[in-house]
């Protein structure tokens, strides 16, 4: 008697799991069998790949630019000593987790195991996958995301007030999450050979044979992001590799950065050797130069952002800027902002590297998301603008620039 | 006070560079502040005291009548500039050789660390060591003038031989 009522316990624990609730088949992803977590300062990174119906174009053939990269860039997480816990998910309305074998998950990169898969496969709700991410990174966790980020409003829906909407969700999403995270988001667009059906923006499938767009979203804390884009590089993405990035860290962050000294006519300030010059005068040209080594590598920005002058915003419009690479071995410093001016005068130059949405987001943001052989539709994403400025907007909520940098003339 | 060498030497920093006088005012490439020694300080004291040590010799060891005319005087005022350009010549280019000045004042350096330019050359270490010869001249100048101004004064204290040489 006293055996069966203890294996009558244990049949009930297996069934309700330990905190006394009914275990269903798709729990969370932290508890979920399979998952390989070691407690270890490096964080779990959990790869989510969307299976969505949308996203079965991408794995139709046997060997698509979509699988090469997804498959390169988690061979790299696995072997670039980032994480002891990569964890495999697939996601739509629910996550599915996957045994962590990476090549077993490529293997099953098609249609057939998407489905197999089940899970809510009609349509994605983009603004809930964020809110669900955001959950799921809550400890130590680094999310990616493999998705075709394509809106889905849905047939009779008011597509325009739906993509607003979806907006407003991604935003607040983020930025209550920003509110006591210190949070980084890296949005890689790439593009794959898509051999399928296309859903458009009122769920009407139409078969398509082309190249698509899709991304690979990473998000968790900055650091640890800041680390994974350190040892795994935009430029060891296979496949298409990445043709566009997109990132957002907070802002108004503090940089190193310190004057170069003997690159202009000047002395350096014996207090503040760092920030402030004395002395300034021309040199051969009839100009004031000096360059401000700074590393950026905090910011996670990638070089053609942080290398386009446009991009920041200087207190004194007589100083013109040039940022090259910064000299080799020098403090880590990542790159030279280099200033000249005709003028001479006494000042405090501030300089603000200010945050803002990329072009290529408006170029490859397809508005109408109606019509797929429509010109330049099947590059585009339908609503994708309205993603990344959610993102965008939940970051700058408070500082509309990545960091500032302050330097003295006299 | 403490940085008057360095004040003074900087008003010729146009004939030996921005980089050397950084160094010699003791920027430290590694901590990227002035936290090493002033080494204006010292080359300076030293220069002010080989002045004073040639005007007193002239003055008061050597003191002959043979020395007292105004070309001996010149002859003095010329080893005592010689002496202080080999001065700051022979300090600067010695910590130039012996990698004392940083690579940061040393080299303008590319993205791959290859060096675009030499900030600091051995000329500007010739330069340094005429700045220092033009110094220590008008420290000899300056104690020639106290002497003769001071035996004036205090008749006991004169030169026996050459209290109007030059002057």
């Amino acid at each position: 008697m006293k055996y069966r009522m203890m294996l009558l316990l244990a049949g009930m624990m297996a069934l309700t799991g330990c905190d006394g609730r009914p275990k269903t088949e798709n729990r969370r992803a932290g508890q979920l069998a399979g998952v390989v977590s070691k407690p270890d300062s490096k964080p779990a990174v959990h790869v989510y790949i969307e299976n969505s119906g949308s996203m079965d174009g991408y794995a139709g053939r046997d060997k698509t630019d979509f699988k090469t990269s997804v498959y390169t860039y988690l061979s790299d997480i696995k072997i670039a000593d980032v994480t002891d816990s990569l964890n495999l998910f697939y996601i739509n309305g629910e996550i599915i987790p996957h045994s962590p074998d990476v090549s077993d998950f490529i293997e099953k990169l098609n249609p057939a195991t998407f489905r197999l898969r089940g899970g809510d496969r009609g349509a994605t709700n983009i603004s809930r996958l964020i809110h669900t991410l955001l959950q799921e990174t809550l400890e130590n966790k680094t999310a990616i995301l493999v998705s075709d980020f394509i809106f889905s409003p849905g047939k009779g829906k008011n597509a325009e007030a739906y993509l607003i909407n979806q907006q407003i969700g991604i935003k607040m999403n983020m930025a209550e999450a920003l509110k006591t995270r210190d949070l980084a988001v890296i949005v890689y667009q790439l593009s794959s050979e898509f051999n399928g059906t296309y859903y458009n923006r009122e769920d009407r499938p139409t078969l398509i044979d082309g190249r698509r767009p899709f991304y690979i979203w990473i998000m968790g804390d900055a650091k640890q992001v800041g680390e994974l884009r350190k040892k795994i590089p935009v430029s060891s993405f296979k496949g298409s590799g990445v043709e566009h990035t997109f990132t957002m860290v907070r802002g108004n962050q503090t940089v190193d950065y310190a004057i170069r000294p003997g690159t202009g006519k000047f002395s350096l300030d014996r207090q503040s050797p760092k920030n402030k010059i004395t002395h300034a005068g021309k040199d051969h040209r009839g100009k004031l130069s000096f360059a401000v080594n700074v590393n950026f590598s905090a910011l996670l920005l990638d070089d053609d952002y942080l290398k386009n002058p446009d991009n920041y915003e200087l207190s004194d419009k007589d100083y013109q800027l040039h940022i090259t690479d910064a000299p080799g071995g020098a403090h880590g410093y990542t790159h030279s902002l280099n200033f000249s001016s005709q003028q001479i005068k006494p000042s405090r130059l501030s300089v603000k590297l200010k945050t803002g949405v990329p072009q290529w987001v408006e170029q490859i943001n397809d508005e109408e998301g109606l019509d797929i052989h429509a010109e330049g539709a099947m590059g585009k994403t339908y609503g994708i603008s309205y993603l990344i400025n959610g993102i965008y907007e939940a970051f700058t909520l408070k500082q509309d620039f990545y960091t500032e940098i302050k330097i003295s003339i006299n | 006070m403490k940085d008057l060498f360095g004040i003074i030497y900087c008003l010729f920093d146009s004939l030996f560079g921005q980089n050397l006088a950084d160094y010699l005012w003791g920027y430290d490439c590694n901590m990227q502040s002035f936290s090493n020694t002033n080494v204006f300080n010292r080359i300076g004291l030293l220069t002010l005291l080989l002045s004073f040590v040639i005007v007193f010799s002239y003055y008061y060891l050597i003191n002959h009548p043979r020395f007292n005319r105004w070309w001996s005087w010149l002859v003095m005022l010329g080893v005592t500039g010689a002496t202080g350009l080999f001065l700051g010549y022979g300090w600067t280019v010695a910590d130039f050789h012996k990698g004392l000045m940083g690579d940061c004042l040393l080299y303008l350096r590319d993205a791959n660390g290859e060096i675009t330019s030499s900030l600091i050359r051995e000329s500007d270490c010739w330069m340094f060591g005429v700045v220092n010869g033009i110094l220590s001249i008008g420290f000899f100048i300056l104690f020639s003038l106290a002497i003769n101004i001071g035996g004036r004064l205090i008749p006991r204290l004169a030169s026996r031989n050459c209290k109007y040489s030059p002057f």
